[in-house]
């Protein structure tokens, strides 16, 4: 059976499991079959990828074309099947975790989650489609069908009004994505006078301007797409919006389309980019990494957090690909293949563990009925597989070694350090590139310190939170596989096969050392004694878990260092009798600053507009038969 | 034979650490101080207690202390301390970030008593150690850069013998790891682990509601930290010191511990505590002085 036939099998298997989750009367059958489908056509295509991946070179498949005069082929290269594996890796997870998590629509009757599993499969397809795309327009085909399915799965709860705001300003945000996608390949075509990427990657651009342009058009493309700073707004409304399962598709593979986007563009389609594109991209990368970091510490919605986080990790890839392709461009091969294997490493990490936040996220949602992790805590107790789950990938974005997370920074950090080392303007932006590395880490490290033990440990401080329970095993049993994948990727030595590094034998050592301080400790107690009691409490002793420490004042100190670009708005209100004071209110609230410095202007000014622009539409047919006339006139003129 | 001896020395050279802090503090306060031996004698007596544990806590807060101390020996026996050879070769990188480790276990532990000194305390802690990050790698990368390695007793091995006032990038990134020294290591004045008050900790608030072995293995580890940080400091500031022969190594490198201990007694002596909101600043001069070290180094 060869690989066209494959995919088509796999394609089949996606739809007609999605088309017959429609049909099936039983909510529970529908789930299982639609999802289950899903599912079985993932775990083939991710074992199709990973034998390809291992054996092949790149494949082109001419397809039906369709638009008349135009070729559409397939074009899958080791790039396409890394991303195609990554895909349906975490489609294969999600799906599983599906069809657990969905079961809560099903006591509804109103019968709208048996379209979930459809919208769910086009969604996985999608993705296939377009980073197996090998022309402009079936790419486009892929990129707007993934848009609009996500869009119908991002307001799946459209009853409430949250949701459907961030469906709007996704739909906005993704549509003028396309547009600057649709752009740059424009340009494209026109100097090559192709749709193929073939054609593109071998008819290189008349001068450095249209290349910028064309690097422009598409940073603002699969940026907004991929969620990188500036274009990052739509992120943090529309992944909590959406089902847990759909978040954790969309954070963990999703946006990685915008990556997949930018690195064919720059390392396939732009032949030889000059130094300053390179720079750029890493400079948004590390400003992505920062701001999505820092929002990340300042929110108190479990989901909205873990969306910050994925600007956050797409700052992180950037940096990696963007130094990249600097490190190309200025003669520095070996840094810059270690740049963008790190990259690439990190885009398979990142999925992995944000696959399995965003799923340990939806079980505690489930369970305490929250999203707010000021209402949580203690949760260990009575979801403890949930529990080690979340605190594997808490480690590992954190990029605490041996965790994977850790294995793709380094992969950057060698390549980073060993391009700096050739001195000039290049090390300038790699040192950069690791300072700000470190500091993201380091922030990180605050954020999902503040997370796991908030939400985790302590003492419960709701109701909800002291009666939470692990889900069953259709969410347990993703969430511990991508807890494992995060540990075993970060410690098998195939990374780590460098000239000068012993990582793995640090870890060996770093095991051994733990276990026998570990069996010290339990011997030693055995023999001398463990008392359980109450926990200090400065000699009283009336705690209560109100008097723990919260996250917000956890988070407090590195947001007031870093007052001056968050802003802050605060609000105080005393109510005095002389001098004493009876009240105060105190509130405190870190908005997104681009999205009330730029974006809200802009969109007001957009509605003045579109007021005044209302004048043309009076309802008189003749008038409109006018400008239509009018604008053919116009056409004939100017194009003659 | 003296890879063996490393973690060995280490261990008995980290209490030796803080009983020369405590012994220089007492004396410029006009003080006599415990004796040396005085901070073996805590330790020995804390490791054969049993422990009280909080009713809130979980597994976490078990495992804390060993994975605590078993970094530091781990971390330790990357250090060079008396010869160029060490036990465990690290990547620098691997180095720093093997850091972060314990310090997420410590933190976590801290929250996890369900108190609010534990978890004022892992929010300071948290927050400090974020702003040394980029000073620490900046520094560790400029030594890199240096001795032409990635390696940690690579490079610390790798610097080129010569005078080292001639050399301002070597004094710059010494003078950067001090001051990472002192705020990872919880000294004032960024952190004053002899307060007494709950409030103003950040150090100790954390390991409040640690016990017996458990707070004896603490211990040990952060006066294992102070150790290693500071026989990475006396290493690149005296490079001979790695290369001596083996009767005088072991006497050379408690000496070397025996100076930043009096250095670091001195400075705690000399100086009060920042306020918390300061600390920010602090770390940033340290990171702007190690980015100085680097353009020297790329200037020349």
């Amino acid at each position: 059976m060869g690989p066209p036939v494959f995919a088509f099998v796999i394609a089949l298997t996606y739809l007609i499991s999605g088309a017959a989750a429609l049909w099936i009367r039983s909510p529970r059958l529908s789930r299982i079959i639609g999802f289950g489908g899903g599912a079985v056509a993932s775990g083939m295509g991710l074992v199709a990828a990973l034998v390809r991946l291992l054996q092949g070179e790149p494949l082109r498949i001419a397809l039906p074309a369709p638009v008349p005069w135009v070729a559409s082929e397939l074009y899958v290269d080791g790039l396409s099947l890394f991303f195609l594996a990554v895909i349906f890796l975490v489609g294969f997870l999600s799906s599983v975790y599906a069809i657990g998590y969905m079961r809560k629509y099903d006591d509804e009757g109103r019968h709208r989650e048996k379209t979930a599993p459809l919208l769910f499969n086009l969604l996985l397809l999608c993705m296939a489609a377009v980073v197996s795309a090998g022309d402009m327009l079936s790419f486009l085909l892929g990129w707007e069908g993934m848009s609009l399915t996500s869009y119908f799965l991002v307001v799946f709860e459209h009853e409430r009004a949250e949701s459907r705001r961030a469906g709007l300003i996704y739909l906005i945000a993704t549509h003028i994505g396309t547009g600057g996608i649709l752009l740059a390949f424009l340009l494209l075509v026109q100097s090559t006078g192709s749709f193929s990427f073939h054609a593109f990657a071998h008819v290189p651009l008349p001068d450095v301007g249209t290349q910028a342009l064309a690097f422009g058009f598409a940073l603002l493309g699969f940026g907004t797409k991929a969620g990188m700073f500036p274009f990052h707004i739509w992120l943090p409304h529309a992944h909590p919006a959406a089902p847990s399962p759909v978040s954790a598709l969309m954070s963990g593979v999703m946006i990685k389309m915008g990556i997949y986007g930018i690195v064919r563009f720059l390392f396939y389609l732009l032949p030889a980019p000059p130094l300053a594109f390179g720079a750029v991209l890493a400079g948004l990368g590390l400003l992505s990494g920062i701001f999505g970091v820092l929002y990340a510490i300042a929110q108190h919605d479990l989901k909205r957090l873990l969306a910050f986080h994925s600007v956050e990790n797409i700052g992180i890839i950037l940096i990696g690909i963007g130094s990249a392709s600097a490190c190309e461009a200025a003669g520095f091969p070996g840094p810059s293949r270690l740049l963008l294997a790190g990259g690439l490493f990190h885009v398979l990490n990142h999925a992995l563990f944000k696959c399995l936040l965003f799923m340990g996220a939806g079980a505690v949602l489930q369970a305490t009925h929250t999203r707010n992790i000021e209402r949580m805590g203690g949760l260990m107790r009575g979801m403890p597989l949930t529990g080690i789950a979340f605190l594997a990938g808490s480690l590992a974005i954190s990029a605490v070694p041996p965790f994977n997370g850790f294995a793709s920074e380094f992969a950057m950090y060698r390549g980073l350090w060993e391009g700096a080392a050739g001195g000039g303007t290049l090390a300038a932006i790699l040192i950069t590139a690791m300072a700000g590395l470190a500091l993201i880490g380091g922030l990180a490290f605050i954020c999902f310190v503040k997370v796991v033990g908030t939400v985790f440990l302590g003492t419960p401080r709701s109701a909800a939170s002291s009666g939470a329970r692990d889900p069953g095993h259709a969410m347990i049993l993703p969430m511990a596989g991508a807890a494992f994948l995060c540990a075993a990727l970060g410690v098998v030595p195939f990374l780590y096969r460098f000239r000068d590094s012993g990582n793995v034998t640090v870890f060996a050592a770093l095991f051994v050392t733990i276990g026998i301080l570990a069996s010290v400790r339990a011997v030693s107690l055995r023999r001398n004694g463990k008392r359980v009691y109450e926990t200090w409490g400065c000699g009283f002793s009336y705690a209560t878990p109100r008097m723990q420490y919260t996250a917000s004042s956890f988070a407090d100190p590195i947001l007031h260092v870093f007052r001056g670009v968050l802003r802050p708005r605060t609000k105080k209100e005393e109510r005095l009798s002389g001098r004493f004071l009876l009240d105060l209110e105190y509130e405190t609230h870190i908005g997104d600053l681009f999205e009330n410095g730029l974006y809200l202007p802009l969109y007001r000014l957009f509605l003045r507009f579109a007021f005044f622009a209302r004048r043309l539409h009076t309802g008189y047919i003749h008038l409109y038969l006018g400008y239509i006339l009018g604008t053919i006139v116009l056409l004939l003129i100017l194009f003659r | 034979m003296e890879l063996a001896l490393q973690i060995p020395a280490y261990l008995v050279l980290a209490p030796f650490l803080v009983g020369i802090i405590r012994k220089a503090k007492a004396f410029l306060s006009c003080r006599q101080g415990p004796p040396l031996r005085q901070t073996y004698i805590d330790l020995f007596k804390l490791f054969r207690r049993g422990i009280v544990r909080s009713r809130t806590a979980s597994w976490v807060f078990d495992l804390s202390a060993p994975v605590i101390l078993g970094t530091s020996v781990v971390l330790a026996g990357a250090t060079p301390l008396f010869s160029r050879a060490v036990p465990l070769p690290m990547h620098f990188i691997l180095y720093i970030y093997l850091m972060s480790l314990p310090r997420f276990f410590q933190t976590l532990a801290g929250l996890d008593t369900g108190s609010a000194f534990g978890g004022l305390g892992s929010s300071r802690e948290a927050t400090v150690a974020a702003m040394a990050e980029p000073a620490l790698l900046l520094s560790l990368c400029g030594v890199g850069f240096l001795g032409k390695s990635q390696l940690l007793d690579g490079m610390l091995g790798g610097i080129p013998p010569g005078r080292i006032f001639l050399r301002p990038e070597l004094i710059l990134i010494a003078g950067t790891l001090f001051l990472v020294l002192l705020a990872e290591n919880s000294r004032i004045p960024v952190d004053d682990p002899a307060t007494h008050l709950e409030l103003t900790m950040i150090h100790e608030a954390m390991v409040l509601d640690h016990s017996g072995i458990d707070l004896g293995m603490i211990q040990l580890a952060a006066a294992l930290r102070l150790t290693v940080f500071s026989a990475l400091i006396t290493g690149l500031l005296f490079p001979g010191s790695l290369s001596l022969p083996p009767v005088l190594a072991l006497p050379a490198a408690a000496l070397k511990i025996a100076l930043s201990g009096l250095v670091v007694g001195v400075v705690e002596s000399g100086m009060a505590r920042m306020r918390l909101s300061r600390i920010a600043s602090f770390l940033m001069t340290a990171t702007v002085l190690a980015v100085i070290a680097l353009a020297v180094r790329f200037a020349r």
